[in-house]
């Protein structure tokens, strides 16, 4: 299967007067799986719909592997899309869905009726549908028209695999087992795959790369380490996992927390406003004195839970559960060195 | 009289049209307690039954038999003769043939309708839409004598059209055009429906997959419409066979011409025929029956009808 990267450059598009999508650069080389984030709203699926073909109304360029596709109508441009809802021809047999895109083909293309036949039973299987060649989509469950959608995207031979919220309607176990078997099969068959999704856990679990849009703008591309590590901005890190969040002042050199000034962490950042931002199990607890109250705590596997109460507001840390306990009532200092400090644009 | 009698509700799951479906084991409802036809949400589910039935006997089965009685007091034979006058097959013909044509191109048009009030969606197609229903509205005699007014030798359309040599008021045409006004609504209503609660995604899904508009149209959109459409040509062509008001001011009811069959009946009957009135009746009511019938056995193999008994 041929597969070829994608480049995005300078991509706007309106609807109405509102921009939906602005100024996106992104360049997916051949055989990756990006993974397409952001909150509800941010043009997560615009973008895709976009690169399919779906949404005509767009300025900039748009290339699939060596072909520049700006212009080229969505039926020519070799896509394989698999829609939230699966979009399946509910008049037609599971193995008619699947042959429809060969059956399309003007008759030159088109392969011979027994070659079809042939194809729709290879990637049944490949799906493991094969069972459910004759079914009517109206009669399989959710996760099984779901393959039976990734079929009929497959059939095609298509440049590039786009999934738009594929799991959303699945329930938690069978997304689980049918994202790690998908990522199998990308790898597999060679794919270039881009997949929307607002779950950023999916995202980490099953991506090389994660793009995260906020506002139909990118705010940042990397792989899921790079975008823990170093995220760009307190967005991008409270996206990506469960997070504290701090205003602080940057003076000399060190940015102090408002209400906890004893926990001040050196920064390299200018004079100003800043928000620190933390994950609960980054933030160190320390017993004793300090300006924190423990309200709750309550041992989870390998953690123990608390809430701490500063001066009126109430947090969440997460401590390793061999350490010594901090019982209700208990004072303590909070330690935030290892969290990320971003400076407030004045 | 009107046959466009609608196929008798089937209320709630009865014992003959719950099938258990093969190899599909989710969704088979446990038994109700005491109902013996699995549980259904209606409270009341033997008062609803029993009022159905009674309802269907006495209006709708109890005259249709007594219909079905009546033109046997004089004899088979007599029956025959009465029904194979020259008179009245012509009759029978006339309203059988111009109400199926008449259906087919309301279903052509219908669709062309639904289809702009529900994709194209003009300027003003609110408007389109409540205006369709309109002959629904218009006492039928009121259509008639606009239509024969129209279509007439001096009307604004049946005077150009009688300068290009073509005449269609009191000619079969004028039937035609009568039977097509009282039946489009039936075919935009039973259709738009469908059209509006087919998802978008369907074509998207076509297009990316390579298909032309042209495929998109006959292999998608359309095999997802034609149980209503199908409907709606059954609904049109019932109310085409018993329309009687908007057709005799327009058809000019020559004998063997343009007398259509329920205009025979009054003849009939005001000649005090009663049991050749019922004749007629009796055959139109059989006809009517069976085309009925054939339709909705050829809406239940359409492809989109399949696995459509089972719940999503």
């Amino acid at each position: 299967m041929q597969a070829s990267g994608v480049e995005l450059a300078g991509i706007n598009c309106l609807f109405g007067q509102t921009p939906a999508i602005r100024d996106i650069d992104l360049m997916v080389p051949k055989g990756e799986f990006l993974a397409l984030v952001g909150p509800s709203g941010a043009g997560k699926t615009t973008l895709l719909r976009v690169i399919a073909g779906l949404e005509p109304g767009y300025t900039g360029r748009l290339s699939i592997g060596t072909r520049d596709v700006t212009r080229v109508p969505a039926r020519e441009r070799n896509i394989g899309f698999v829609f939230q809802s699966y979009a399946l021809f509910g008049h037609m047999s599971v193995k008619e869905n699947v042959a429809f895109g060969l059956r399309v083909r003007p008759w030159r293309r088109r392969p011979a009726r027994h070659v079809i036949a042939q194809r729709v039973r290879e990637l049944l299987e490949l799906v493991q549908v094969a069972h459910l060649a004759n079914r009517r989509p109206g009669q399989l469950s959710g996760g099984q028209r779901q393959r039976v959608a990734l079929a009929r995207a497959l059939a095609i031979e298509p440049e590039l695999l786009l999934l738009d919220e594929p799991f959303g309607a699945l329930d938690p176990l069978v997304r689980k087992d049918i994202r790690s078997w998908l990522r199998g099969l990308h790898d597999r068959l060679g794919l270039t795959s881009i997949l929307v999704t607002h779950d950023q856990g999916e995202a980490i679990e099953v991506a090389d790369r994660i793009a995260l849009l906020r506002d139909g703008a990118l705010e940042q591309v990397g792989t899921p380490e790079q975008l823990d590590r170093h995220p760009v901005n307190a967005f991008v890190h409270q996206f990506l996992g469960e997070s504290v969040r701090f205003e602080a002042t940057v003076r000399d050199g060190r940015a102090i927390p408002h209400l906890l000034e004893a926990s001040a962490i050196p920064v390299a950042l200018p004079d100003g406003p800043a928000v620190i931002s933390i994950r609960p199990y980054e933030i160190g607890l320390r017993g004793g004195e300090g300006a924190g109250t423990v309200l709750f705590a309550r041992r989870i596997g390998a953690f123990t839970r608390y809430e701490i109460d500063i001066s009126g507001r109430v947090i969440e840390a997460l401590a390793p559960a061999i350490d010594v306990p901090l019982s209700p009532g208990a004072r303590c200092t909070l330690d935030l060195s290892r969290a990320h400090v971003f400076g407030v644009a004045a | 009289m009107t046959l466009a009698s609608p196929a008798p509700p089937r209320p709630g799951p009865l014992a003959t049209s719950f099938e258990p479906v093969p190899g599909r084991p989710r969704h088979v409802p446990p038994a109700g307690p005491g109902k013996g036809h699995g549980p259904t949400v209606i409270p009341g589910y033997r008062l609803s039954l029993g009022i159905t039935i009674a309802w269907v006997s006495l209006l709708v089965l109890l005259p249709l038999a007594a219909l079905a009685a009546r033109p046997w007091e004089h004899g088979a034979g007599w029956l025959w003769h009465s029904l194979t006058q020259e008179r009245a097959l012509a009759a029978l013909r006339l309203s059988f043939g111009t109400a199926f044509l008449a259906a087919s191109l309301c279903t052509v048009a219908g669709l062309l309708l639904a289809w702009t009030i529900a994709r194209v969606r003009p300027a003003g197609w609110r408007l389109l839409d409540a205006i369709i229903d309109l002959p629904f509205a218009l006492p039928t005699a009121v259509a008639g004598i606009t239509l024969a007014t129209l279509y007439g030798r001096h009307g604004w359309v049946g005077a150009p059209l009688a300068g290009a040599g073509i005449k269609v008021a009191y000619t079969q045409a004028g039937i035609m055009i009568a039977l097509v006004f009282v039946g489009l609504p039936f075919v935009v209503r039973s259709t738009l429906p469908v059209l509006n609660d087919l998802p978008h995604e369907l074509e998207e899904a076509a297009q990316t997959l390579g298909a032309r508009p042209g495929q998109i149209a006959l292999r998608v959109l359309l095999p997802a419409i034609l149980p209503a459409l199908v409907t709606g040509f059954g609904l049109a062509f019932a109310r085409g066979v018993g329309e009687y008001g908007s057709v005799i001011f327009i058809a000019g009811n020559r004998p063997l011409v343009s007398e259509i069959a329920p205009l025979l009946i009054v003849i009939r009957l005001q000649q005090f025929d009663y049991a050749g009135a019922a004749a007629i009746g009796l055959v139109m009511l059989l006809g009517a029956a069976l085309i009925l019938v054939a339709l909705s056995l050829v809406r239940a193999l359409l492809p989109a009808m399949a696995g459509a008994r089972q719940p999503l």
